[in-house]
């Protein structure tokens, strides 16, 4: 067998034990909203039974898929490519950077260079404003205690989700558009960089106490600066936190279930 | 058979699979608690393990160091959240994301799954985009809403109650799986479908996604995440032999930047990819010592580079011995810690299991035969059933002083509510018992019983500006737990928990988890005209 024709047939059964995943985990939810819209207290053996019932087949294949996919996975092996480089743009500016020389290469280049970053500027600030603009709206209502009221909790809690997941989404929506940009801008840069740098380079010097990627000995010191501080903070909350009785807490939390905190209501 | 032989060795799991299956096993060592569908509830629960793991689920040896946190700032009123903050920087600092790599139980449930062979979706700027959700997720599920909740005495754990997948398939599924948990279906509804649906979603997403809940939703990896840099655990890079080729970063399944960022669960699967072995293992040089590198005698003429290769090839026979015994020594304490887990959960500590409470007649659990005296209506045997005569119970009353006796209450029919202060179902019920508890008050003595908890003053509790001060107002009794009959007599672990005790003491219905109004009324009706 070729190795086209086992890709192939990796494939085609890849897609079909998908679609009979997706189909069984739609089959699952389906038959658990069906209980619920039975009515209160409509979780009873007999009921879950009677749902399973209706499902097994698919659930029963689908299982069975997935025992021969791994059997097939012995018999027709996925070869594993070689993992390609790709070099990050940003990482290759800053190196080709030490070899520029401005007043030896191509002005119109270095102008384009230049207009790349600010746009990259631009582009930072708009996501800025875009991120700080979701998280004031998200802030200003689920800060205001009126938000949450005692009566009807959950729906409170739901609200406040509506507010906050659609502002994280903006956010979350703007930040994609920036990465694409700020991808492509880097990119650009990089042809006119090099460009600018055939018109005229300086010889690339890599001088090891020059070369501002190597840790430096204040950095080293800083983070365990840092670290012996969170130590002395974290073991300080711990014996605090022994002798306030919030051990103890943790202990009765967790030895009592709280039915509705895992989800049984 | 060759190419299955050659497949297994291909396939033979991997130091960190073994790491992880061990993790799972050691912080889920109470195996017996899957055999007897309940919870360990010895004193090493107190202790947090690092990962993602319910406390509720019947295996759990410790606590979820998220679902601590969420419980402590909903009682941050009453005792600061020192000891669950200390422990996850104690964890970040030492370990930061290695965590999720390597110890996490429901990191490795989302791995095995992705194990399935089905088309996989790849990583790109969206997902790296999508990363970031978790931080909305840690900010606002386990930080604001416990808080705003804690300002008015009521317990939302916001991220256990309506996201976790892993309390929903460790903690719900584990316990409903068992059928001595039958009684739990009863009050399975809309949080539960939920919780359900939002499972199967994460759980089908996971077969597509690698680690999908991890990567885009897990408010435990945000925390550590922001440890990663300076956690004395994980994976480094030297910037010196660095090439920026971005071999790791596109062989990384995870949406990282750079080899070490917060997104980076510290795998250490990209050491073998570096070309230029610019990856490497945090303090790797102070406990598995390198090998001395034979580079550079080329150079040397004959007998000098014989010699130089001698002194070499010595060395290295050290530090491979060395390294023998570090990894073996390693071994033999992992094997014991782990065997002693086991021993100790299902064999030492813990005998004692209390059976929860059936809707059944059994008189399994009967503790001492009821005497008649001499009337007319023959008592049922006394026990902890539904249809048996209930033990003589003393609590002692909160507020108004005194002690309740259920026996002493026979002629009026007696509610036995048993609850806690940082219980969301159970603050939520207790306001309309105290409403039936007034409209019932000639026939009906309603007892709401808060479980044993040490150091609670719990009069003070219900005094306090946000409790709810008419509790006090002697409507409803609220009785303290101190004989812990909750848990060793009647054997409740769930909570809330609700037991009806007709007027001739027999106990007519027992309940787990919240009541509505109605349905108090009604099994108070039942009991009335029992």
């Amino acid at each position: 067998m070729s190795e086209k024709t086992k890709k192939n047939i990796r494939l085609i059964y890849g897609i079909a034990l998908s679609v009979l995943l997706i189909v069984t985990g739609i089959l699952l939810m389906i038959s658990c909203v069906s209980i619920y819209k039975l009515g209160a207290r409509s979780f009873t053996v007999e009921n879950i039974s009677a749902e399973f019932d209706k499902i097994c087949i698919p659930v029963y294949i689908t299982l069975a898929a997935v025992v021969i996919g791994i059997v097939m996975q012995i018999l027709i092996p996925e070869k594993k490519g070689k993992i390609k480089a790709n070099a990050d743009s940003k990482a290759a500016i800053s190196r080709l950077e030490k070899r520029l020389d401005t007043s030896l290469c191509d002005k119109t280049a270095l102008s384009l260079i230049s207009k790349e970053k600010t746009l990259r500027v631009i582009l930072k600030i708009a996501l800025a404003v875009v991120c700080i603009a979701a998280a004031t709206t998200a802030l200003v209502y689920v800060l205001n205690p009126a938000s949450f009221m005692l009566e009807n909790y959950n729906e409170c809690v739901i609200a406040a989700c509506l507010w906050v997941l659609p502002c994280s989404f903006i956010s979350i929506g703007f930040f994609i558009a920036y990465l694409y940009a700020e991808r492509a801008s880097y990119t650009r840069q990089l042809e006119h960089l090099k460009v600018a740098i055939a018109s005229g380079a300086k010889k690339a010097t890599v001088n090891a106490s020059e070369d501002n990627r190597s840790e430096k000995k204040w950095q080293v010191g800083l983070v365990w600066g840092i670290r012996a501080a969170i130590l002395i903070v974290a073991v300080f909350f711990i014996i605090e936190g022994i002798s306030n009785g919030g051990m103890s807490d943790v202990l009765i939390k967790a030895i009592n279930i709280c039915t509705e905190c895992i989800g049984l209501g | 058979m060759k190419k299955l032989i050659n497949w297994f060795k291909n396939h033979l799991p991997t130091k960190r699979k073994l790491i992880q299956v061990y993790a799972a096993l050691l912080f889920n060592a109470n195996l017996k608690g899957f055999k007897t569908g309940q919870i360990y509830t010895g004193p090493l629960k107190n202790i947090c393990t690092p990962g993602l793991n319910c406390y509720s689920c019947p295996g759990a040896s410790g606590a979820c160091p998220l679902g601590a946190l969420q419980n402590s700032l909903s009682a941050s009123g009453k005792t600061a959240p020192y000891y669950v903050f200390g422990i996850i920087m104690l964890y970040g600092l030492l370990f930061g994301r290695w965590i999720c790599g390597f110890l996490c139980p429901f990191g490795l449930i989302q791995e095995l799954l992705h194990k399935i062979p089905t088309p996989k979706i790849k990583k790109g700027r969206v997902s790296r985009a999508f990363s970031f959700l978790k931080y909305v997720i840690l900010v606002f599920f386990v930080f604001i809403v416990p808080l705003a909740y804690a300002t008015r005495n009521f317990p939302l754990p916001g991220f256990c109650k309506y996201i976790c997948p892993a309390g929903t398939l460790e903690g719900a599924m584990g316990l409903l799986s068992n059928s001595v948990n039958e009684g739990y279906l009863r009050m399975l509804g809309p949080l539960f479908t939920w919780k359900f649906l939002l499972m199967v979603s994460f759980l089908v997403a996971c077969v597509f996604i690698f680690r999908f809940f991890c990567r885009f939703l897990c408010p435990l990896g945000a925390l550590y995440g922001l440890f990663n840099k300076i956690s004395l655990v994980g994976v480094k890079v030297d910037r010196k032999s660095c090439t920026d080729c971005g071999i790791c970063v596109n062989k990384c399944k995870m949406d990282i930047k750079h080899v070490g960022d917060a997104e980076c669960i510290n795998c250490g699967e990209c050491i073998s990819s570096c070309p230029t072995r610019a990856i490497s293992w945090k303090g790797s040089k102070f406990m598995l010592n390198t090998f001395v590198s034979s580079v550079g005698c080329d150079t040397l003429d004959g007998e000098t580079k014989a010699e130089k290769q001698i002194i070499i090839d010595e060395k290295n026979k050290k530090i491979s011995r060395r390294n023998a015994i570090i990894k073996t020594v390693v071994g033999i304490l992992m094997v014991a810690l782990l065997a002693s887990a086991l021993v100790y959960y299902n064999f030492i500590d813990g005998k004692k299991d209390p059976s929860p409470p059936t809707t059944n007649n059994g008189s399994n659990d009967t503790i001492e035969s009821g005497d008649g005296e001499g009337e007319d209506f023959e008592k049922p045997p006394v026990g902890i059933n539904v249809g048996n005569t209930c033990p003589d119970i003393t609590l002692p009353l909160v507020g108004q002083g005194g002690s309740f006796s259920v026996q002493a209450n026979e002629g009026k029919v007696t509610v036995l509510n048993f609850w806690y202060t940082t219980c969301t179902p159970c603050l939520a019920e207790l306001p309309h018992f105290y409403d039936v508890a007034a409209e019932y008050s000639d026939e009906v003595t309603l007892v709401a019983t808060h479980i044993y908890w040490p150091g609670l003053d719990i009069s003070k509790w219900i005094e306090s500006s946000s409790g709810h001060p008419e509790w006090n107002d002697g409507t409803m009794l609220i009785a303290y737990d101190d004989g812990k009959y909750c848990q060793d007599l009647f054997g409740f672990l769930a909570f809330p928990t609700t037991v009806v005790i007709d007027e001739h003491g027999v106990i007519t219905d027992s309940f787990v988890g919240g009541l509505t109004r109605d349905e108090l009324v009604a099994a108070i009706e039942k009991a009335l005209n029992n």
